[in-house]
């Protein structure tokens, strides 16, 4: 694997640890509502304090941010994790998380109160929704940077999700409380 | 050729070699807790030893794949870089190989629960030209980032060190050393 403006160091992969291909543009529904500027590139970068409303909605981490260290969310009371094959569950506060494990770590659990995902192996992610808090939901990064949203009472969510080499956080809006149904996330036999 | 920390020799006594493999190993002490993952990085610096850029650290999540080009990794290191030597610019004098542990806030670890750790240079074959295995008798404890060797010019040619340099700051003191932004 190459970076584009380093294109004299590859990485060579271990046999079934192969990067996880993109979204294609083919797979998309596209309906004809007017596209937010927000959502198309270039994307909005975390910056020290970066604010999510429902009308600036995205935030994408850049590579270094999506991949060292925890993304650290604070006041939300469950989450939903669904993996790249297609399974997931969700996690009320203060249980033990279902979420796969590497390096002996959930991928996302309750930890101390918060929210922790590893970032390290966030490819391995295809969604984490974040939910259920009353006031503003808080994440930080390991470099110190934070985002912040409202939590609207429930009625706001996080989705964190791979785009590429970069995570996605978006807020978004739900009608009810089942984040499962809402999402149409498959949960693991 | 086995290195002792601080020595160094030339990849090739022609200085004709063009690419080399660079290989990292180790073990990691395992237990029921969190286990201290490493990660390999190369940092391109000047020569006054600065990055050439804020964002010249490459790691493993910097890595887009162009469709069909993926290389496995031969053999039992646990990460492996390729490096085009004749491709390197002009203003990169010296290629610093760093590994950290991952700092999850969940027991990251350090180089203390590590063993085994050793980087190596190979040409194309996948013969080494030159191996370095961190010095097991020097007290890691506090060791969150190292520094494991380093590929540099010299007099037109390319030259390995192995450095076996520890930072108990980790990335945050490595970014600080070579003037990287995490």
């Amino acid at each position: 694997m190459i970076r584009q403006d380093v294109p004299y160091i590859r990485r060579r992969v271990k046999k079934g640890n192969e990067p996880v291909q993109e979204e294609s543009a083919t797979s998309l529904k596209l309906n004809n509502s007017p596209i937010k500027k927000s959502r198309l590139p270039p994307f909005r970068e975390v910056e020290d304090k970066t604010i999510l409303t429902l009308d600036e909605p995205t935030v994408r981490l850049n590579p270094y941010q999506s991949a060292i260290g925890s993304l650290v969310i604070r006041e939300a009371k469950v989450f939903a994790w669904e993996t790249n094959n297609g399974y997931g569950n969700i996690v009320h506060w203060a249980q033990d998380s279902t979420a796969p494990m590497y390096g002996n770590r959930p991928l996302a659990e309750f930890h101390k109160g918060d929210i922790v995902m590893g970032l390290r192996h966030s490819k391995h992610l295809r969604r984490l929704i974040v939910g259920q808090a009353q006031g503003y939901l808080r994440a930080t990064l390991y470099d110190g940077s934070e985002i912040v949203a409202d939590g609207n009472n429930g009625k706001n969510v996080l989705i964190i999700s791979r785009i590429g080499n970069q995570a996605e956080i978006r807020l978004e809006n739900i009608n009810g409380d089942d984040i499962i149904q809402t999402f149409g996330i498959q949960v693991m036999p | 050729m086995i290195l002792t920390t601080g020595q160094n020799i030339a990849l090739s006594s022609t200085g004709l070699i063009q690419d080399v493999i660079v290989g990292f190993g180790w073990n990691v002490r395992k237990g029921n807790g969190p286990l201290t993952e490493l990660v390999p990085s190369a940092i391109v610096c000047d020569k006054n030893d600065q990055a050439i850029s804020p964002n010249h650290l490459v790691f493993f999540n910097q890595m887009q794949t162009p469709d069909g080009d993926i290389v496995y990794i031969e053999g039992d290191d646990e990460e492996q870089l390729e490096i085009s030597l004749k491709r390197v610019p002009l203003n990169a004098e010296k290629i610093y190989f760093v590994v950290y542990t991952d700092p999850d806030i969940r027991r990251p670890g350090n180089f203390g629960s590590v063993t085994d750790a050793y980087i190596r240079v190979a040409g194309r074959d996948n013969v080494d030209i030159a191996r370095y295995n961190i010095d097991s008798n020097v007290n890691k404890d506090d060791f969150t980032a190292m520094i494991f060797g380093e590929l540099y010019r010299y007099k037109g040619a390319w030259k390995f060190r192995a450095t076996g340099q520890g930072y108990k700051d980790g990335l945050e003191g490595v970014a600080k050393t070579f003037g990287v932004k995490i």
